[in-house]
């Protein structure tokens, strides 16, 4: 009982600490780009456009099953992303670049970082 | 090459061998395709579920759970445009076929266990994939007079493609 109440109160708590804290709010540019890369037709159908850190890339799944954008050497991973879903990462320095589908080995990318 | 000949799924045999007959793939309508492609993806889902049972393999097991993910997809898909469409698929030979050749090659894969089951799923599975996708390429998406249903035969032809890649790639991974 005494979590039940104890818990939507730490749900506000939390939710107004991220709006308050949150770099996309009022008063903060936008850092980077977003780069839409399309998962269709079992490929990954990417933008002709250089990425560089701090960019977001987005993964939009347009098939009706579910895909993966995984790095090959594992050091990220959207896990399952639903038809109609999306996930998002953000481009670190040294990101690891190339990167496949965990159920559909056959599906591979390769995020193109901008050399500086 | 003889060994690979020697395990071909009882499944590519009975569509090789219907050809001889009265009766011909290419002479069915697209309900009747329907069936057969409904009846294939579950035959398949089948064989995934007996894998993930059997096998101790993680590859193995990655797969199957694709191979259900997938395929339960596409039936799922064929459901809702046959409702929309307001029409049923239709049993015909080639689906009892499948279905009896499917019933025999799960009772023999049964039977096996460890490296020996793992090889006999993944060689079933690249046979499988490849002699239904061509049956699915050459004869039914040509055949198939409905634009609806020839669309989601076409999108369904990309992911059993792939299935075929990675099902190709799982049997030279294993090694014979």
């Amino acid at each position: 009982m005494f979590r039940r109440i104890l818990a939507p109160k730490l749900i506000v708590a939390a939710l107004a600490a991220t709006i308050a804290f949150h770099p996309s709010g009022p008063g903060f540019a936008a850092e980077g780009n977003r780069i839409v890369i399309a998962i269709q037709k079992f490929k990954f159908v990417a933008p002709d456009q250089k990425i560089k850190p701090g960019d977001t890339i987005v993964w939009v799944n347009k098939d009706f099953v579910p895909h993966t954008a995984t790095a090959k050497d594992r050091s990220w991973d959207s896990g399952s992303i639903a038809p109609n879903g999306q996930w998002e990462l953000v481009v670190s320095e040294g990101l690891s670049q190339a990167y496949f589908c965990i159920f559909h080995p056959s599906m591979t990318g390769r995020v193109d970082l901008r050399n500086n | 090459m003889l060994k690979k000949f020697l395990v071909a799924p009882l499944a590519l045999l009975a569509i090789m061998t219907v050809t001889a007959d009265a009766k011909s793939p290419a002479e069915l309508n697209d309900l009747e395709i329907a069936h057969v492609a409904y009846t294939a993806d579950s035959i398949d889902i089948r064989y995934a579920y007996l894998a993930l049972a059997k096998s101790k393999n993680p590859a193995i097991h990655e797969f199957a759970k694709t191979m259900i993910r997938d395929h339960s997809a596409v039936n799922e898909r064929a459901l809702v445009l046959l409702k929309k469409l307001k029409a049923s698929a239709q049993d015909n030979f080639l689906s009892q076929q499948l279905t009896a050749g499917s019933d025999k090659l799960v009772e023999e894969m049964s039977r096996l266990s460890g490296a020996e089951f793992d090889r006999r799923y993944a060689e079933n599975e690249f046979a499988y994939h490849k002699s239904v996708n061509n049956l699915v390429e050459k004869t039914f998406i040509p055949n198939i007079e409905n634009p609806e249903v020839k669309a989601l035969f076409r999108d369904a032809l990309i992911i059993f493609k792939a299935h075929e890649k990675h099902a190709e790639h799982m049997v030279s991974a294993i090694g014979s």
